[in-house]
């Protein structure tokens, strides 16, 4: 079989380049993440610095490059446990970023009654439901949770399906 | 909502491996065949759903204003990237290589943060959410636009206030006329003193330094006061993300060449 230059030649993507591209599409995600696991902003920021750096070094070492997204957030929630590890404690709540304190008016008039409770409810789950559940919300399949968290896949599903009951009944209400 | 395959019905934890695609294709189908003829499995699996979706929102309603600027933070990386070292190590020591950078990382994180700060301030500095959210006075349009000197260098930072607000960006010994103390919300656009409205700029170095966001501050005082523009709304795109606004007001990805050259405000001395 013939294989034309335009199949057998694809230009080399600069490393650098690669990592900021990953970075532009993980890093709202892995943000969140970080937020909801009770890390400040400033935190979260250097966590995600770290969290590429290492990346950069990854990929230029040969390792493995399949599911990069998974190898992200395992690294950022690792050193995200060893942040809270060092702060001790209970997570600190992340500061709102509003004028002068108070939340904007078009964010707030979006925040209405039944996206409190989801929150609140949130908020007041255990910590690992409240991990499983923030991940699948930023689109992580089962199997990564499982391997993010260092848990069983069973172990996953079934805090999955707690949160979602106990957030079914703010629904229904 | 549990129920069980022997009842004849799906039970949640399928209908949610189905909903998220982790179900093998034959498993996947026959759920998708019991759900056309089940209404009450429909009924849980609509309600899942939507609890999902409510998640997934107020995820988002909760944290996505306190992420910083993402060109910022992809220059900060960058920066960091061009320091990082050339050559790869051998294959043998990956492990120790890995370990490492996670340990250097995070140790660097707490005891070396500011440290590099203070060496490398040519690295560009995202004004963090946290740290300053923006202050505003509550001055009108037409009390902004009717003060003298609202074209003027924005006023100088008292010392207290500056090395408070140096102090929480963890910069230690700023180098003199390296940084502009900037404000996020400037006064001529009714900003505050207050030090949650200030961060330290780098004044040249970078693409988006302090002389860029000076030309935009320019440009959204002439656009409120020729009615224009809200001035609620040029506060608003200054506090959640000054290059976003840039961006927005000049139509450009990138700073304009004259802008990287703008000169208004001072720099820290």
């Amino acid at each position: 079989m013939l294989i034309s230059p335009a199949d057998s030649y694809a230009p080399p993507v600069p490393l650098e380049e690669e990592v900021t591209d990953l970075f532009e599409q993980l890093r709202d995600p892995l943000f969140r993440y970080l937020l909801s696991f009770g890390l400040s902003v400033p935190d979260g920021e250097e966590v995600i610095q770290e969290v590429f750096l290492a990346l950069f070094q990854h990929l230029k070492n040969g390792k493995p490059r399949d599911n990069l997204r998974g190898w992200v957030f395992r690294v950022g929630h690792n050193l995200a446990l060893k942040i809270r590890q060092r702060h001790g404690g209970p997570p600190t709540q992340t500061e709102n970023s509003a004028i002068d304190g108070s939340p904007d008016p078009e964010q707030q008039a979006l925040y209405n009654q039944r996206q409190q409770r989801i929150s609140a409810v949130v908020h007041a789950l255990p910590r690992q439901d409240r991990a499983c559940l923030a991940l699948r919300a930023e689109g992580i399949k089962y199997r990564e949770i499982a391997e993010i968290l260092g848990v069983s896949l069973g172990t996953v599903a079934l805090s999955l399906e707690r949160s979602l009951t106990k957030l079914s009944r703010v629904h229904e209400r | 909502m549990n129920d069980s395959w022997n009842s004849g019905h799906i039970p949640d934890p399928d209908l949610l491996l189905a909903a998220d695609g982790e179900l093998p294709p034959v498993r996947a189908a026959a759920i998708r065949d019991h759900l056309a003829e089940c209404p009450s499995c429909r009924l849980r699996d609509a309600a899942l759903r939507a609890t999902m979706a409510d998640v997934v929102q107020a995820q988002h309603q909760d944290f996505d204003s306190q992420l910083p600027s993402m060109e910022m933070s992809k220059s900060r990386l960058r920066a960091r990237l061009a320091r990082a070292p050339e050559k790869a190590r051998p294959r043998h020591r990956l492990e120790w290589a890995a370990a490492a950078i996670l340990l250097v990382g995070v140790s660097a994180m707490w005891y070396g943060w500011a440290a590099r700060r203070a060496r490398a301030p040519e690295v560009e500095i995202a004004p963090t959410a946290a740290w300053t959210p923006g202050s505003v006075s509550a001055l009108t349009r037409d009390a902004v636009c009717s003060a003298p000197g609202g074209e003027a260098p924005s006023p100088v930072v008292s010392a207290s206030v500056a090395q408070e607000v140096f102090r929480r960006y963890g910069i230690r010994n700023p180098r003199p006329r390296s940084y502009e103390l900037d404000y996020l919300i400037p006064p001529a656009l009714g900003g505050t003193s207050d030090p949650r409205n200030l961060w330290p700029q780098p004044y040249s170095a970078g693409v988006w330094n302090a002389r860029v966001k000076d030309a935009l501050e320019d440009r959204l005082r002439t656009l409120v006061c020729e009615g224009s523009l809200d001035l609620a709304t040029a506060q608003r795109d200054l506090a959640r993300d000054w290059i976003a606004a840039y961006k927005k007001y000049f139509r450009t990805g990138t700073p304009l060449l004259d802008h990287v050259a703008f000169v208004k405000d001072r720099p820290w001395e």
